[in-house]
């Protein structure tokens, strides 16, 4: 076989098992907007501090998306890392001061309803009455969203 | 006189230092998709290309400049020096054996042929499992909370080691193509025509 068509079908190859990964691994972004307005309850329980806000009629709808809507609303400092494709999400590094920290083995976790986060914030969808709970903690589960 | 390109040989310490350039500023960049590196590769190719010493030196000058980036700016104080030594002893060991690796398995392979590519892109994908096995090991060991079973550590892993095999299969050919053509036939650079200048080419 001569090189160009090896390097052809080399190439070819290459396209579709990147490809295939790209279908396994890949779901695309999805900000979940409510088409109407949503009421949502979101606790923050921080290191001996906690942040209450009741939106009525907001049009975010991740928890992500409440937590920042409160952070603007209300002024307390949040931080985060954004991580892009194929993530499209974000990771909260820091509420109203309190930051992750190894050392004490203290990170923000979050919970809605009383069950413990499945995914990254940017992609958990929160319907109307939903009860969203971020809380500073070691890591667990369940029994932290009580 | 007509100005042609000519290519010339570069040392093993200069490819080296273009290597861990490269690396360093790749995983900076790609940092906001996490697993998403080119350390892993541009390993292979220092164990492939360089061999001997270099074979350590690259990923480990590599990891080592990141993480004082990544340490001291966007994870500062975030991880307690206890939990980043023990994970950074597994993650440096695995690129130290996927360098070694790379170097063994493409032993005399070294010819610029679309079959040299190939092969170095279908063995990144076991060393990349390979190294993930590894170091989710490392990772149970130093980062997990207490009572987190390996299993867990390992079943939590596989989404993770299917976007770093995607980053491997992506970047093996890229980088693979560019550090094998310099390393076969040397850097560009702008000289005299030697039919211009009357000299003989030889």
């Amino acid at each position: 076989m001569r090189e160009r068509t090896k390097a052809l079908a080399f190439v070819a190859v290459w396209l579709t098992s990147l490809l295939v990964l790209v279908a396994a691994m890949g779901r695309p972004a999805d900000l979940h907007a409510p088409a109407a307005g949503i009421r949502v309850d979101l606790t923050v329980r921080g290191d001996g501090w906690t942040i209450e806000y009741r939106p009525e009629g907001t049009l975010n709808g991740t928890v992500f998306s409440i937590l920042r809507e409160a952070n603007e609303t209300l002024g307390f400092d949040l931080r985060w890392v954004e991580y892009g494709w194929p993530y499209d999400d974000v990771y909260v590094t820091s509420i109203n001061g309190s930051r992750n920290d190894g050392s004490r083995g203290l990170w923000w976790q979050y919970c809605v309803n009383g069950e413990y986060a499945s995914q990254g914030a940017q992609h958990q969808e929160v319907r109307d009455g939903d009860a969203v709970l971020w809380t500073y903690a070691p890591p667990g589960g369940v029994e932290l969203c009580g | 006189m007509r100005l042609s390109v000519t290519y010339r040989k570069i040392p093993k310490p200069a490819l080296a230092l273009l290597m861990i350039v490269a690396g360093v500023a790749g995983r900076i960049l790609l940092a906001a998709a996490p697993n998403v590196e080119p350390v892993l590769i541009l390993s292979m190719l220092a164990g492939m290309l360089l061999g001997g010493i270099y074979a350590l030196v690259v990923p480990v000058a590599i990891m080592g400049l990141s993480d004082l980036y990544f340490y001291f700016v966007p994870y500062e104080g975030m991880y307690p020096a206890f939990s980043i030594v023990g994970l950074a002893a597994f993650v440096y060991s695995g690129y130290a054996f996927v360098s070694l690796m790379g170097g063994f398995l493409m032993r005399r392979r070294l010819l610029w042929r679309t079959k040299t590519i190939a092969i170095f892109t279908t063995i990144s994908v076991p060393l990349t499992i390979a190294y993930d096995v590894w170091t989710a090991f490392g990772n149970w060991m130093f980062i997990s909370p207490p009572g987190t079973s390996l299993q867990q550590v390992y079943a939590m892993q596989v989404p993770f080691t299917l976007i770093h095999v995607f980053s491997s299969l992506l970047l093996a050919p890229i980088l693979g193509s560019i550090f094998l053509a310099i390393h076969s036939f040397g850097v560009p650079v702008p000289g005299e025509s030697p039919a211009d200048t009357g000299q003989d080419s030889q």
